[in-house]
């Protein structure tokens, strides 16, 4: 019973930071329809203020560091968000979810430029005197730390309500809020009320980094880990209403501190064992093979997003759906007749009853195909039907590629964990490590990806696709000739989701493990990024930009690690903003300038 | 008389407290040529947002051909033969003027789908009376105003609906496109139930013989374009006297307030 009062508390207080996050966000989505995927990065400035503010005042006035730090992390993420709104986010006005890729960019380079200049290994600060200790209450230990930042919160929230509430910029805020035409058109500064909401959104996100800093170690992705959960409490909460946001807040906290309690066991194990060394001979052949792999992911994703205007930031799940179908075959068959190997470790004596169909390779392979397809189908069904889309379904996708990896980490003794399934050894009787098998591999992958290019390209010229065109313009209109946009949206998400798991079925062969990480949240966004870098509708784009950029970030990082994420970054937010149509784009409109035809506009078309 | 194709009964909209439609009761005849005035904020567009489904009744019936309709999807109410035009007209930028047409002839197909939009003669010669044969591998969004609004038209033709509705079909068009389309309005009407909502006076008076007058979301007057003229409430309400041809520029005007409120909603 005390302990769970703990748990409780501790539930409150991570909420509390959740909290300060998520009003930022908030009431920057409220106004501005601005997604900010750099949210969380304004934490980690915060954080890193706090942590130069104790080093300039030293060991002598460690107890007033806190304090300090306070208004110095508040400035300072206040700047940089007003320094991101003004150089990026303002030009891309309108377009929802290109300033949320576009800010995702910003957020790679913020984290790496943390990285660089503070190292990548967190860092500790010291607790300022006052508040070590706790009091007990009930038999429930509130240490101050904790306390403080229930205070902070508390504080925060009472500070902004009444700001929205009573000072001039507040009413200014709510005017635009309610109608941004109309107020500009009364003569409020719209652009400079966005830059006033935009600085207090950041800045309260770095009070919440010092907040963070009394909790434990800090490090350059301290940010990413609170921000997923930021977007859900604004979502469940409610865009622009900071009531709904206190309670959700603190709700998710809570819980997650309690699911988190109970995994904490398995998260241990799970970091005992080390990726498989990729096989060294035919290496080149089969890195290859793998980028092929994800370019018909990136095919799949392009039919979605480029052409179907649905931007999925989860696409990780359907690989990894058709990943691991394919990956429990081939564990069944590198086990044999004994169990496979994580089950014994976890202390399982028999094989899970849905395990055993995938001793059948074709029952594994039609799985990898349809099992994507269906929960593609069945999410798209009530999203669409809902008519959600834009930015809503963008963040929606990704919640549930973050529960799915949740999912997988937290049932070990089903799926591996976060190790995944390791030691893949044969394939339908061939040895995975042989040159024969990968060079084999590589041509049944090459056939793949040219079998998918050629029916998506059918496809995409077929009333179907132009219809689908038409859907991600004008889905509305749509209806009114006798169309349900909901029936094809959901056939090309279910599509999209089954071309990636194939991908993910041809990519675990040649790599011989699948785990978590390769289907997270960030690597969700990742491909994003080959389909934005290739050129989005257009399916020759969207291979060209998974292989160069999966070639790119293999040499660049080998050589030069800092440099690819800078690199990555910087290529987004250049693309987005110069270049919305990607690499395509760009040699179709040169190409254009040759013919002097019109080339038609869409670029700048919010999808 | 022929037998009603369109019947709305009692009909009451509601949005945020405020009644566009307070009790409208209004018939359709099968074959007519309606046309559909009143001042701004009569109620005029949102009912043919809530006979297409765009828009839900808060009470009221809206029957098309005798079946209940207002509880239908969009799509499906499309699919029974009622198609409609919008105030601002809309088309697929993306795609060719063709591929316009193409779709909105083809919702009926299934496998069909999957094949390339390729254009019938009869679509062909569809392209031909609106003037855009020229430009049909164009995409949409290179259009003129004009040519989008004719498209438009185009494209609801290739729907072949029973019931066609249409909304300020000649809104920002120039003296000889609105005469041309006046007359591609009545040649459709001797085949076709055409209901048209108009602002322009001079083009109602020119093309329309039985006009409804709305007023404050309920039917004041209706009739033939003289008895309606003759009305002096209709008269006080609308067609003050100096209120006549060149009334196209203050019409323009309202017809953007009206349009901005639709965005808005």
């Amino acid at each position: 019973m005390e302990q769970l009062a703990t748990q409780l508390f501790i539930g409150l207080s991570i909420g509390a930071v959740l909290l300060m996050v998520a009003v930022g966000l908030s009431v920057t989505f409220g106004q501005m329809n601005v997604i900010n995927m750099a949210h969380g990065e304004f934490i980690m400035i915060g954080a890193y203020s706090a942590y130069v503010t104790q080093a300039v005042l030293g060991e002598d006035l460690a107890g007033w560091s806190f304090l300090t730090a306070l208004p110095v992390a508040f400035v300072a993420a206040g700047v940089i968000g007003v320094l991101v709104e003004h150089l990026l986010i303002r030009r891309l006005h309108g377009r929802v979810l290109d300033t949320l890729l576009a800010t995702w960019g910003v957020a790679i380079i913020l984290q790496q430029a943390a990285r660089d200049i503070f190292g990548a290994p967190n860092v500790q600060l010291m607790r300022p005197e006052a508040l070590q200790g706790g009091i007990t209450l009930a038999g429930v230990n509130m240490p101050f730390t904790r306390l403080t930042i229930l205070g902070l919160a508390v504080g925060v929230v009472v500070l902004l309500a009444l700001m929205i509430d009573r000072l001039p910029h507040g009413r200014r805020m709510r005017a635009v809020l309610q109608n941004r035409d109309l107020a500009e058109a009364r003569g409020v500064n719209t652009s400079r009320v966005d830059r006033v909401t935009f600085f207090v959104g950041s800045g309260l996100a770095g009070l919440a980094g010092v907040a963070v800093t009394l909790l434990g170690p800090v490090g350059p992705s301290v940010g990413t880990l609170y921000l997923v959960d930021a977007f859900l409490i604004v979502i469940v909460g409610g865009l622009g209403h900071l009531r709904g946001a206190v309670v959700a807040a603190f709700a998710l906290g809570v819980l997650n501190t309690f699911v988190e309690f109970s995994t904490s066991a398995t998260l241990a194990r799970a970091a005992v064992l080390l990726m498989v060394p990729v096989v060294m001979s035919g290496f080149e052949v089969s890195l290859l093979t793998r980028f092929l792999a994800l370019a018909i992911l990136a095919v799949g994703l392009d039919l979605a997003w480029g052409y179907g205007g649905m931007l999925s930031l989860g696409h990780g799940l359907f690989f990894g759906l058709g990943a691991y179908a394919m990956a429990m075959h081939l564990k069944l068959e590198a086990a044999g007749r004994d169990m496979p190997d994580f089950m014994v470790w976890s202390g399982r004596s028999e094989l899970p009853w849905w395990w055993e169909p995938f001793r059948n390779a074709g029952f594994a392979t039609a799985m990898a195909l349809l099992l994507p397809a269906a929960v593609a189908a069945a999410m798209g069904y009530f999203v669409f039907r809902n008519r959600i889309r834009g930015a809503y379904f963008a963040i929606l996708t990704q919640a549930t590629v973050v529960v799915f990896t949740i999912l997988l980490v937290g049932y070990q003794g089903y799926t591996g964990g976060s190790n995944g399934l390791t030691d893949l050894e044969t394939m339908f009787g061939l040895d995975l490590g042989a040159v024969s098998t990968q060079r084999l591999l590589y041509f049944v992958t090459a056939g793949a990806l040219v079998a998918v290019y050629l029916l998506a390209r059918q496809l995409v010229r077929s009333r179907w696709g132009r219809l689908l065109i038409a859907v991600r313009d004008t889905e509305d209109r749509v209806r009114f000739l006798g169309y349900n946009p909901v029936a094809i949206k959901v056939v090309a998400f279910a599509l999209s989701a089954a071309l990636a798991g194939l991908g993910g079925a041809l990519f675990v062969p040649v790599v011989g493990i699948v785990a978590p990480e390769m289907l997270g949240a960030v690597a969700s966004i990742e491909m994003v990024i080959w389909v934005a870098l290739g050129g989005r509708g257009s399916l020759v784009g969207a291979i060209l930009g998974a292989l160069l950029v999966n070639y790119a970030q293999f040499t660049i990082s080998s050589v030069f690690p800092a440099g690819w994420s800078y690199a990555q970054g910087a290529l987004l937010v250049v693309v987005i903003v110069a270049a919305p149509l990607g690499l395509v784009g760009l040699l179709r409109s040169a190409r254009g300038r040759f013919d002097s035809r019109i080339v038609p506009t869409l670029a700048t078309k919010e999808r | 008389m022929s037998n009603e194709l369109l019947e709305i009964d009692e009909l009451r909209v509601g949005f945020d407290g405020f009644l566009a439609l307070d009790g409208l009761s209004l018939t359709i005849g099968d074959g007519e040529l309606r046309f559909i005035i009143g001042p701004n904020g009569a109620g005029k567009t949102t009912l043919l947002d809530v006979a297409t489904g765009l828009t839900r009744p808060t009470a009221g019936s809206v029957r098309f051909d005798g079946a209940e309709i207002a509880k239908l999807a969009e799509h499906k109410i499309v699919r029974r033969g009622i198609g409609r035009t919008f105030q601002n007209a809309t088309v697929f930028d993306a795609l060719t003027v063709s591929e316009n047409l193409d779709l909105a002839a083809s919702s009926h197909r299934r496998w069909g789908l999957l094949r390339p939009p390729a254009l019938s003669g009869e679509l062909e010669s569809l392209l031909e009376d609106v003037g855009l044969a020229q430009v049909a591998h164009d995409p949409a969004g290179s259009l003129s105003h004009g040519q989008r609004s004719w498209l438009e038209i185009a494209m609801l033709l290739a729907q072949r609906p029973r019931l066609l509705l249409l909304d300020e079909p000649v809104a920002g068009m120039s003296k000889a496109e609105r005469a041309a389309t006046g007359e591609l309005l009545v040649e459709i009407a001797s085949q076709r139930t055409v209901v048209v909502i108009e602002h322009d006076m001079e083009f109602v008076r020119q093309f329309a013989e039985h006009v409804s007058v709305l007023h404050a979301g309920g039917l004041l007057r209706e009739g033939s374009v003289a008895e309606v003229q003759a009305d002096p409430e209709v008269q006080r309400l609308y067609l003050a006297p100096d209120h006549g041809d060149e009334a196209s520029d203050t019409d323009e005007a309202l017809d953007a307030n009206e349009l901005t409120a639709a965005t808005a909603r």
